[in-house]
């Protein structure tokens, strides 16, 4: 027995001593420098290719920087991002996963203004960079990757069916999707309805409040309760109790019912007709477009931030990948490829906009993020405070004003305690 | 004569009686345990069959009980879309060298604690006892930060560490309390037979102890083969992802198909039902004898 | 010749094998102390110190002493927490304990097919959390789960339960899913310890004409205590750090109705970053986890001394 400890001593010895040989060698191999590139878009069947495609763009024209890319499922970036970064072995790029502001205030990423000049892009930065990418001293901490308008998104087929028009106001919208749903086989629409999704369910009750020409906060001040963020609530209610949405879904599966023809309507981003395409073409040719029936005309704004850590091993390589990113050419090849708006506005082509009929609201359209202004560095706790009381509000019938004051009480306190 | 007709007859009619009673008893006993079967193990019924669901009949209601036709297109999806059998064979390397490793540790500790009286022995054992209360968020980044400087990060050696070390609490039990019921006299031959202390552990008590070892070893399999948090924040390189980092990127960002998802959760979790189901007889034993004892 | 080396060896394993033996437990104990104490104790130590200090992920980390633990004495969302947790582990270790003990009886029995049986009832435990909350999640699922269209068709409700979106209800869904997952573990040591108890103590108690019941409360029972007691106190340490299912099914939603202090300490520390909050509140876990092992402890010194 004792021969056989020893046996098994050295082979574990030998395999230890294989397996730090092969990590400290791999790395260094080609004294090229790699960057290292974290996203979840690396494990999406469509984008996948389109970033890869411009990964090799980019290392074509810049000989001597390599990407390793490191995919990481969504529900993980924010935690895998911010205990790299805590443990100092941070990528050189990642996708923030919803966590820009908090990751800004807290000085976790490199400034881009140190490495890249903005002045000649001024105009063409779509409202994102300003909303929520800059930082206290007014420069800009986060890439935008995607900045993404969502409009709404219609069955032709069904809408035929049920001798529905196009909706226009947000009572049109109300009706057409009583008449489009049929008990369990059909959907006028879909909301997310579960708390526990709640970065999407908040963004979704921002579309609403912005639908009503509401807002978070005003002039530094937060404005949970006001008027208009009340209304946006009750409508969500309404559209709830009317049950012309599905309850409880995740929106991944209210996506795919969508798909499968199952559902009438849908706010979504210009991604959205890429992944039909993906998933089911045939659904193609009944699909339509059209702006979102608010009368503010304003949309809620889907944006994906990239960003470079501050303890970055390559932050120099990093920022060429910006750079290059940044370029009109390749910005309309992206916006192109993927048919989403990219850092600059206005970048798809005339050729592009013909090709592609269905585009037409999302060119140009304005939009807003969810963060709340001057509070962004709690967005996260201030959107699990208002998507508890939502929650109450479907679930448990509490009147929409008692549960916004609610909001805003707990929410003033959460501010007034981490100052 | 009359009389002892009579008893003979009393006999048969009681007998009788006992043979309704035991098969009525039978009966109830086994739909009992059929029932209980089908109850516990529907969960796992519904995932095989969801995964076997063509798309359409998938997302409309009354859900489907019973598959037809059989569609194995999401097996095939997952095969050919995702790297699983990779997955697969990073988690056996990694649970394998965690349940070795464990083992080794807790036989050693376990033998320790059974045999011998010494000073710092209730330590040790507080010691073990406390490592059981810690949630894991606690301690991720700290450790995270020692595994760094340790250059263990993205290895499937820290992993290894981390869990073997979570698994010696339990094992170590185990093993200290089957060791306890060997006699000790066994081991007082041995060594007057001119043994030494590591020709008893290894030649005599650990021959004895299998029971117990399997069972430890089942149980720190499954902590290592099913290890989620751990996993998804020290291990940031593709290749080296393990079943459940990479079942849970299944739900991705645009929609989670759920026939996928079940397909890809079914065959990670084979693995582990075969093991068990080898194994299986010897976990009772080996927790049994007073296992579970201070 | 052979006789004198034999004596030497002897000679010499003596005055060595004195040392030797003193040594030996120290050593082989080594190993397992050195791991816990890398992997489990420094770290610990660290997470607690961390409570004292203002740390946000940031590189400057002012010491705060007890501000933490007065900020979370003095919130609601924490006592909250507190109660759900309380809940949550004495529901989940009743209902895992009570279902193993009875599954464990059935499964002692001799019975055709009884390894199947056991295979059967053990999968939950080969299952990941994951995979679980996924399978549990889906089955719940307001429109299209299976258990909304059981619980229908047998008339049992008219409208479909909302399983994780009401709050009255989301936290026994959970502790449904947990306790299906658990309680293989409790089944299969609760089965070693009724295999441990001599068959001759129920063959006389049949002789004396005992019933079953009176048999399950006097032999069984007390025959159990050992392994019971032990795995009672396994299971409350383990419902405490109970995580990754509770918070793949609701994330401890909806509104915080099953929101224990191990989610809270997870939602602390990758949510919102504190990870200072997060240690304090691990800390509070820690320490209802010793105060219960302590009443443990006093308890079995107590029944010894008997």
């Amino acid at each position: 027995m004792k021969e056989v400890l020893c046996f098994f001593r050295n082979k574990s010895v030998v395999i230890i001593l294989i397996g730090l040989m092969l990590f400290f060698t791999l790395p260094t191999a080609f004294g090229d420098t790699t960057i290292e590139f974290m996203h979840y878009q690396f494990l999406e069947a469509g984008k996948k290719d389109i970033i890869d495609e411009l990964i090799s763009m980019f290392e074509a024209q810049n000989p001597g920087i390599k990407v390793k890319k490191t995919p990481v499922p969504l529900a993980d970036i924010q935690k895998v991002l911010s205990t790299r970064i805590a443990g100092n072995n941070a990528p050189d790029i990642s996708v923030l996963g919803g966590i820009q502001s908090k990751a800004i205030a807290l000085g976790w990423l490199e400034p881009l203004n140190n490495y890249i000049d903005f002045a000649p892009l001024k105009n063409l930065l779509c409202s994102a960079w300003d909303e929520e990418s800059k930082g206290a001293d007014g420069k800009y901490y986060a890439f935008v990757q995607e900045s993404m308008a969502h409009q709404m998104f219609y069955n032709k087929r069904l809408f035929a069916e049920a001798g529905v028009k196009v909706p226009t106001t947000i009572d049109e919208f109300f009706d057409a999707a009583k008449k489009l749903t049929k008990n369990n086989e059909q959907y006028g629409y879909y909301l997310v309805t579960n708390p526990a999704e709640t970065a999407r369910m908040f963004f979704d009750i921002t579309k609403w409040v912005y639908a009503y020409d509401g807002r978070w906060s005003r002039n530094n001040a937060l404005t949970l309760n006001e008027a208009n963020v009340i209304k946006a609530v009750e409508m969500y209610k309404k559209l709830y109790d009317a049950k012309v949405v599905p309850w409880g879904t995740d929106k991944g599966t209210s996506r795919k019912l969508f798909w499968a023809g199952k559902i009438a309507m849908a706010f979504e981003g210009p991604y959205f007709y890429e992944w039909i395409r993906a998933n089911n073409p045939d659904l193609l040719k009944d699909i339509g477009t059209a702006p979102v029936p608010f009368p503010s005309h304003l949309c809620g704004g889907e944006i994906v931030y990239l960003g470079i850590p501050k303890n970055a091993p390559h932050k120099e390589a990093a920022m060429a990948f910006i750079k290059f990113f940044l370029r009109k050419d390749i910005q309309r090849w992206y916006v192109e490829q993927t048919s989403v708006e990219g850092a600059l506005t206005g970048m798809a082509g005339p050729e592009f906009l013909k090709a592609n009929p269905w585009y037409a609201p999302f060119d140009g359209a304005r939009s807003k993020t969810s963060t709340v202004e001057g509070f962004s560095e709690y967005s996260t706790e201030i959107s699990q405070i208002v998507t508890n009381q939502l929650g109450a509000v479907l679930s448990i019938n509490k009147p929409a004003k008692a549960a916004m004051d609610q909001a805003q009480k707990e929410a003033e306190e959460m501010i007034s305690r981490k100052k | 004569m009359t009389v002892q007709q009579g008893t003979i007859q009393d006999l048969r009619i009681r007998r009788r009686r006992n043979k309704i009673v035991k098969y009525r008893e039978r009966f109830f006993s086994y739909t009992g345990i059929i029932v209980v079967c089908i109850i516990i193990g529907f969960p796992l019924y519904w995932m095989l069959i969801t995964s076997l669901q063509t798309q359409n009949r998938l997302l409309t209601f009354p859900p489907a009980f019973w598959v037809h036709p059989i569609e194995i297109k999401a097996y095939k999806d997952v095969v050919t879309n995702y790297p699983i059998w990779q997955w697969l064979r990073n988690s056996i390397f990694v649970s394998l060298f965690s349940v070795l490793f464990a083992m080794l540790f807790s036989v050693l500790c376990g033998y320790s604690l059974s045999r011998f009286r010494y000073r710092g022995r209730k330590f040790i054992s507080m010691m073990i006892l406390l490592t059981q209360m810690l949630p894991s968020t606690l301690i991720i980044i700290p450790i995270y930060i020692i595994f760094r400087n340790a250059k263990l990060l993205d290895s499937f050696w820290g992993l290894i560490l981390s869990n073997s070390t979570h698994a010696i609490p339990l094992c170590t039990w185990t093993l200290k309390g089957y060791f306890d019921t060997i006699p000790k006299e066994l081991e007082d031959a041995a060594i007057v037979d001119g043994c030494n202390q590591w020709d008893v552990l290894f030649r005599i008590m650990l021959p004895m102890a299998v029971p117990a070892c399997v069972a430890a070893a089942i149980i720190s399999f499954f902590g290592a083969w099913n290890e989620y948090a751990f996993a998804v924040t020290f291990i940031s390189d593709p290749q080296k992802w393990l079943t459940t980092i990479g079942l849970a990127s299944f739900m991705g960002d645009m929609y989670t198909p759920w026939d996928q998802v079940m397909a890809g959760a079914f065959l990670c979790t084979v693995p582990a039902i075969v093991i068990f189901i080898i194994l299986q007889r010897y976990i009772v034993s080996g927790l049994t004898s007073g296992a579970i004892k201070e | 010749m052979h006789n004198n080396s034999v004596l030497m060896t002897d000679v010499n394993r003596f005055r060595w094998g004195q040392v030797e033996r003193k040594v030996f437990p120290y050593i082989i104990a080594a190993p397992a102390i050195i791991c816990l104490s890398l992997v489990v104790i420094s770290p610990l130590i660290k997470g607690i110190s961390l409570s004292f200090f203002s740390v946000k992920f940031a590189e400057n980390a002012p010491f705060i002493g007890l501000k933490n633990y007065i900020r979370l004495f003095r919130s609601a969302d924490f006592w909250h927490s507190l109660k759900i947790t309380i809940i949550y582990s004495a529901v989940s270790v009743t209902g895992t304990f009570c279902l193993g003990l009875l599954l464990a009886s059935l499964v002692n029995m001799q019975f055709r097919g009884r390894t199947i049986v056991r295979v059967i009832l053990t999968l939950p435990w080969a299952v990941s959390d994951i995979a679980a909350a996924i399978i549990w999640g889906w089955m719940f699922d307001y429109q299209f789960g299976v258990l909304n269209y059981l619980l229908k068709i047998l008339h049992v409700i008219k409208e479909p339960v909302q399983w994780l979106l009401n709050p009255h209800v989301a936290l026994w869904s959970a502790l449904m899913a947990s306790i299906w997952k658990s309680f293989p573990l409790s089944m299969l040591i609760l089965l070693a310890g009724l295999q441990a108890i001599p068959k001759e103590q129920y063959e006389a108690a049949i002789v004396d004409g005992a019933g079953r019941l009176q048999r399950f409360w006097y032999i069984t029972l007390p025959g159990l205590r050992p392994t019971a007691s032990i795995l009672l106190l396994l299971s409350i340490v383990w419902s405490f750090r109970s995580f990754a299912l509770i918070w793949a099914l609701t994330q401890g939603g909806p509104m915080r109705a099953t929101e224990t202090i191990a989610i809270g300490v997870y939602k602390n520390a990758f949510n919102y970053y504190d990870m200072s909050y997060a240690s304090a509140l691990g800390v509070i876990g820690l320490i209802l986890s010793l105060i219960i092992s302590f009443f443990y402890f006093r308890l079995e010194k107590a029944e010894k001394l008997k």
